[in-house]
């Protein structure tokens, strides 16, 4: 056609990286951190989000291996059939249960703190339904998607911390400035699921034009959210406090609730805040569940992955509504953070298998 | 020679020019050819006009000799005087003056000739051989001089029909800049077009579109600057309409738009020829109907709906203004009453105290749900802009004003609406005319009613469920295979600088590059820079 | 293409026969809440008092009527109250717009921490609202009816969060954001004091809180020096009351003050440092003379303005720490930030630890003009 960017540009690589990363657990990072860390939950968050950047950039040099083929197809030139649809299979499993987890994760906070006598199955099925309609449109539409509401994220958040800064106290800061290396070590696995998100490159990379999947621009799209992040357990802890942040479910809305928002029409920021959060969490959604069913359209060798997205649609809700409570949804979340590692493991020895045996795509071929 | 039978059908012709690619699905097979003997030509054409009352047989002799001839033309769309100073004077009178200084008489095999060489006295002359080309040629208002002894009619343009002056446009009304607007006669058109770009590159095309009408559809590119690919895509969809009749330039935009099924509008439509070639210089393709005001800018992007030349007649900073302001109105039309529902059903806790009161104490009689309030007020204000738009003039001042006492006063003093409600639905309503585009104005007005079913069922959460998906929507939209929501998504940086601002004119020196143009540099880059050089 | 009107279609199904409005609530049929007061009541009950908005008369015209209804219930707890009042009113109860939570002197007394769980876990509460300890019942305080205004709880919200940046002697911040974030530190609190008359309001000093229960009161001028530790303190006026022949009272109008507090700790000897910058203009000299040498006279306001301030501060510290034994200066989350492993270590002992405490003060009072007068 007439369109030169049938293929995704550098910027739309970035976005979707990003806003695959950031979503639902924004609102609850800073506590997760604490819980984990205690005194080393910045630098902790900071070393996951480095953890993430090193296996993100591995999933890139993986990708680029492979310019025309995602992990699901060229796990099965490198290993076997069977082997490599085994482990298709498992990353299949791995994107539906992320979705089905950010979902339910979205749709108990939504309840809780704006619509609190709606059925949780009303807010699950209706921003399912959303997702299922981008998700028909394609990859172009979610990266489209994603480079609309990016910017949009990124501001709400940065307005968020700007105007908490009247709360910050560099007093309540300085614990965690100094840290034991060995505790926020230690707790980087816990913190990691927050990161998730990076896999989309081992699924995207066929559908970025040429020398754009790049690592400068990988670079960015993980930067991004870890800058963010960062930001976010500095204010809340400076806000707050450690102990009174670990107690909170939802530390960044409580940011939002401390806010008096300077305007004569809405004067609670953290609704404001929840409805852009919102934004958020659906990109991460409708990204995930077009892993899901790309992944799967792409194992069984079909072309046309849109029937999937149908038929994964009921799947994902079945999953989402499995967890009973709380703490269920956080062993779940354990749970999948460690299956995410997992993945991630397996993309670097996979780098590696390609480095010694020089089976890497031609070009051309 | 085929008798051409009468039947209750209406007759079609077998169309075989050479440049006129949409071909007619004749049912019946007319002969087209023509004849030496005029009785026969004129039989043929009489056989389609004879019933037409405005059809005119001008039969008259030739010379000396007394060579049969004959005149067909369309009463009305002809200038009489043309025709009565420059062709019959000519051919009956002056004529026989020729022929006695030359001393010699016109015969009936040369006559044809001798005529179109020395008799008649107008500009524009054309020959047709077949029926079919002179018959499309009297309809468009040509005079068709048949005469004994030739296979050939001449054609004479003598074309004049009452058509409306160049006037100020309607609907899209500017302070500075132009005031001309494009008429409903193609040639005056192009003219306007001609008139605003003299370089010899910009290419008018024509071709006629419709069956039966036969419609003059023109398309206007500068070559080396548009996309050839484009211009072939504006050809290739041009040509695949096959309809009966072609009146106006919305239903070419509904035959070649990408997505019937949205509301947004995927061409630019305006009246204003500084608009249309401004487009043009940016690498569009402009498409001009005969027939209608309007032209068609292709390929079209959203932002182009918020832009007014205006923006361009006055310095940045009010541009910019005037830009920014048209986006937060559109944002305010489009999503204004059912953040309103919301807010005030759901989330009373998003307004400020004194607000929130002062909203429920108004509210405190009201009978109807908010979202009940809110509908029938949308509706009672979408009724009054229709019937306004309808109404003559004069009266359509009247429903101005019964309007405004009706939902300004006499609906609050009633009690089924809040004060709250009217000073919204108003500032609703002015909102979504500030956008320059009609179209995409309606379109924005339109998508506020799913906004407040979803903000009725599912507060604030279903508000941005629709803005989701309203976004979904306009990502997905294309047009002409160029992406609706350029610059915006995907990000075409270069482009950004006239977008919702418009930065000062040496900054934009390239041509928006979401088009694709074949030369992208509208000036040198930052010419500032390069004049500080010199100095 | 259709596939998508399908699915859309499918989803306009879908809310339309799900459409349950599960929260839907017009705006007019909410009871707002604005204040909410907590008495003791008989046998350990509470005893709370809803200030509840009349909305007839916030229209915005007509004659100024009685705009708020009090309701009191007794009961068990606040949310069994909230219960009981849904039985009381057509309109469903809604605490979004609660702008103040009254706590009664004799409640306080007994310990407010029961009730505290409730306002930190109520999702419409805002975290903003503020708190106040009532000099008397809780119930008199939403009961009186300011002239100014449609509601006593609006108005003290009011003086609360904006006159404290102008007016030295309000204790500024008390909100259920800081409560929330004490409680949990275990922390002692001050909170602002409310009087009340029957037609006016009056805030007035802090009431001191060990462990929650209510025991004692600052006076102004000693939550001017709380506020000078506590280093939330930027504007407002003050006095000094100097002999008659050097001025008698004097009234500096400072614009711009900075207090920092930094705790020192040595061995187990723990001092504060707080540090005090004045700027300010002359507002007011009772007992004006003239013809006095400018330079000095300045220089010795200044240094009276000094004293007095010192005086005030240590008053409020020694008050604090010899008669209550409660840091309301937040000092501990000072130490935590500044000695974090020997709060780790001493966390535990601090009220002991507190006791022993020290202050080291570094005054400075800049006189900056004298109004359209010399001095």
């Amino acid at each position: 056609m007439l369109n030169k960017h049938d293929r995704l540009g550098g910027i739309q690589y970035i976005a979707l990286i990003s806003s695959t990363i950031m979503g639902v657990i924004a609102i609850s990072l800073p506590n997760i951190a604490i819980e984990s860390a205690h005194e080393g939950a910045l630098l902790s968050t900071l070393m996951a989000g480095i953890l993430a950047t090193i296996f993100a950039v591995i999933m890139n040099i993986l990708g680029n291996l492979f310019p025309k083929k995602t992990i699901v197809e060229y796990l099965v030139t490198l290993l076997g059939k069977s082997l490599g649809k085994l482990l298709g299979l498992i990353l299949i499993i791995y994107f539906l249960s992320t979705t089905a987890l950010i979902l339910r994760v979205f749709s108990d906070a939504l309840k809780g703190l704006l619509l609190l006598n709606t059925p949780l199955e009303v807010i699950m099925i209706s921003m399912l339904l959303t997702a299922v309609y981008l998700c028909l449109n394609g990859i172009n539409g979610i990266a489209k998607l994603s480079e609309l509401f990016l910017p949009i994220i990124i501001l709400s958040i940065l307005l968020l911390i700007g105007l908490s800064s009247s709360n910050f106290s560099f007093v309540r800061l300085r614990p965690v400035l100094l840290p034991s290396l060995w505790q926020s070590i230690k707790s980087i696995p816990n913190l990691s699921s927050a990161f998730l998100g990076y896999e989309i490159i081992l699924m995207v990379t066929p559908f970025i034009a040429r020398k754009k999947a790049n690592i400068p621009n990988t670079l960015i799209g993980i930067g991004i959210p870890t800058v963010i992040y960062t930001l976010l357990v500095i204010m809340a802890i400076g806000a707050f406090g450690l102990k009174p942040t670990q107690q909170m479910n939802y530390p960044t809305i409580t940011l939002a609730r401390k806010i008096n928002f300077p305007g004569a029409f809405a004067e609670r920021f953290d609704i404001f805040f929840v409805l852009l959060w919102i934004l958020a969490a659906f990109t991460s959604v409708a990204n995930f569940f077009y892993m899901a069913s790309l992944s799967l359209v792409r194992l069984v060798t079909l072309r046309n992955y849109q029937p999937f997205v149908y038929f994964l649609a009921p799947i994902v809700y079945m999953l989402a509504i499995l967890p009973q409570d709380l703490p269920e949804i956080k062993m779940v979340n354990t749970y999948i953070g460690y299956l995410g590692l997992s993945i991630s493991i397996l993309a670097a020895v996979l780098l590696i298998l390609v480095l010694i045996s020089g089976k890497k795509e031609h070009e051309n071929g | 020679m085929k008798i051409i039978k009468k039947n209750k059908n209406p007759k079609k012709l077998e169309v075989l020019e050479e440049n006129n690619p949409p071909q007619l699905k004749s049912e019946e097979k007319v002969d087209i050819t023509l004849s030496k003997s005029i009785d026969e030509n004129l039989a043929k054409f009489k056989a389609f006009l004879e019933d037409s009352s405005d059809a005119v047989f001008r039969e008259f002799k030739l010379g000396s000799q007394g060579i049969p001839c004959a005149l067909v033309f369309i009463d009305g769309l002809v200038n009489s005087e043309v025709i009565n100073e420059n062709i019959l004077k000519n051919l009956m009178y002056e004529i026989t003056m020729l022929e006695r200084a030359r001393g010699q008489s016109i015969q009936a095999e040369n006559a044809y000739d001798f005529i179109k060489e020395h008799a008649v006295s107008v500009g524009e002359i054309a020959e047709a051989e077949t029926l079919d080309k002179s018959m499309l040629m009297v309809m468009s208002g040509e005079v068709a001089l048949i005469v004994e002894g030739s296979k050939k009619i001449l054609i004479v343009n003598a074309r004049g029909w009452p058509a409306r002056g160049v006037s100020t446009p309607d609907t899209e009304g500017s302070v500075r800049g132009p005031k001309d607007a494009f008429t409903e006669t193609l040639r005056v058109n192009t003219a306007l077009l001609r008139r605003k770009c003299k370089d010899p590159n910009m290419v008018i095309k024509t071709i006629k579109l419709g069956r039966r009408s036969k419609t003059d559809v023109a398309y206007v590119y500068i070559k080396g600057i548009t996309n050839p690919k484009l211009v072939e895509e504006v050809e290739k969809r041009l040509n695949q309409i096959d309809v009966d009749e072609i009146m106006e330039t919305g239903q070419i935009e509904q035959w070649i738009q990408d997505s019937y099924l949205s509301p947004f509008p995927q061409v630019q439509l305006t009246e204003r020829p500084d608009t249309t070639i401004s487009n043009v210089f940016d690498g569009r393709v402009a498409i001009l109907v005969d027939n209608s005001p309007f032209s068609i800018i292709v390929p079209a992007g959203l932002y182009q709906f918020f832009q007014a030349p205006e923006d361009y007649y006055d310095r940045w900073i009010i541009g910019s203004f005037l830009r920014f302001l048209r986006w937060s109105a559109s944002l305010l039309a489009a999503f204004v009453p059912s953040i309103y529902i919301a807010v005030i059903t759901y989330h009373p806790s998003f307004l400020p105290t004194p607000l929130a009161l002062a909203i429920a104490a108004n509210r405190v009689n009201i009978p109807f749900p908010a979202f009940v309030e809110a509908f029938l007020m949308e509706i009672t204000i979408e009724l009054l802009r229709e019937s306004g738009a309808r109404l003559p003039k004069a009266i359509g001042q009247t429903i101005g004003i019964v309007g405004g006492i009706v939902i300004g006063d006499a609906a609050v003093r009633a009690g089924i609406t809040s004060p709250s409600m009217v000073l919204l639905v108003a500032i609703t309503a002015i909102a979504s005319f500030v956008i320059p585009t009609y179209s995409a104005g309606i379109a924005l007005r339109l998508i506020r009613f799913p906004l407040m079913i979803l903000a009725a069922v599912l507060g604030l959460y279903g508000v941005v469920l629709g803005f989701i998906l309203l976004n979904i929507h306009l990502v997905s939209l294309k047009s002409f295979g160029f992406d609706y929501m350029t610059p915006q998504a995907p990000l075409v940086l270069q482009d950004t600088k006239d977008w919702i601002l418009r930065l000062p004119r040496h900054l934009l020196w390239n041509r928006p590059a979401s088009v694709n143009p074949v030369d992208i540099d509208r000036m040198d880059q930052d010419p500032y820079k390069e004049n500080k050089n010199a100095k | 293409m259709v596939k998508k009107w399908i699915l859309i279609s499918l989803m306009s199904l879908y809310i339309i026969f799900t459409a349950g409005c599960w929260d839907r609530v017009e705006i007019e049929k909410n009871a707002f809440i604005l204040g909410l007061g907590i008495d003791s009541g008989k046998d350990d009950n509470l005893v709370i008092t809803y200030q509840v908005a009349l909305l007839e008369a916030f229209k915005g015209e007509g004659e100024k009527e009685k705009s708020t209804q009090q309701i009191s219930i007794e009961s068990d707890s606040l949310s069994e109250a909230t219960n009981t009042l849904l039985r009381r009113f057509g309109n469903t109860p809604n605490l979004s717009h609660c702008k103040l939570v009254v706590f009664g002197e004799e409640y306080a007394r007994k310990g407010i921490k029961d009730s505290l769980d409730y306002l930190f876990r109520e999702p419409n509460l805002r975290r903003i609202t503020s708190v106040c300890v009532a000099k008397g019942q809780a119930k008199e305080i939403l009961d009186s009816e300011p002239q100014m205004a449609p509601s006593s709880a609006m108005v003290i919200d009011q003086i609360i969060t904006q006159n404290s940046t102008n007016n030295s002697g309000i204790f500024p911040f008390t909100d259920i954001g800081y409560l929330h974030r004490n409680f949990i530190r275990k922390s002692d609190i001050a909170l602002v004091g409310v009087k009340a008359g029957k037609d006016n309001v009056e805030v007035l000093g802090a009431g001191i809180f060990k462990d929650y229960k209510l025991v004692g009161w600052f006076n102004d001028r000693e939550v001017t020096g709380q506020r000078f530790i506590l280093g939330e303190i930027h504007r407002g006026l003050l006095t000094a009351d100097l002999p008659d022949e050097m001025g008698g009272r004097l009234t500096l109008n400072a614009y711009n003050i900075s207090a920092h507090t930094i705790p020192k700790i040595t061995d187990r000897n723990i001092k504060i440092k707080t540090k005090v910058l004045v700027e300010g203009d002359i507002n007011e000299v009772t007992n004006p003379d003239p013809l006095t040498d400018t330079k000095a006279t300045l220089e010795y306001w200044g240094k009276a303005m000094e004293d007095d301030i010192r005086d005030a501060i240590e008053t409020a510290f020694k008050k604090g720490r010899d008669t209550f034994g409660v840091d309301c200066f937040e000092i501990d989350e000072k130490i935590e930030g500044y000695y974090p492993k020997f709060w780790n270590n001493h966390g535990k002992e601090w009220d002991e630890l507190f006791k022993t405490m020290d202050l080291d003060l570094d005054i400075q009072v800049k006189i900056r003009r004298v109004g359209l007068i010399e001095p």
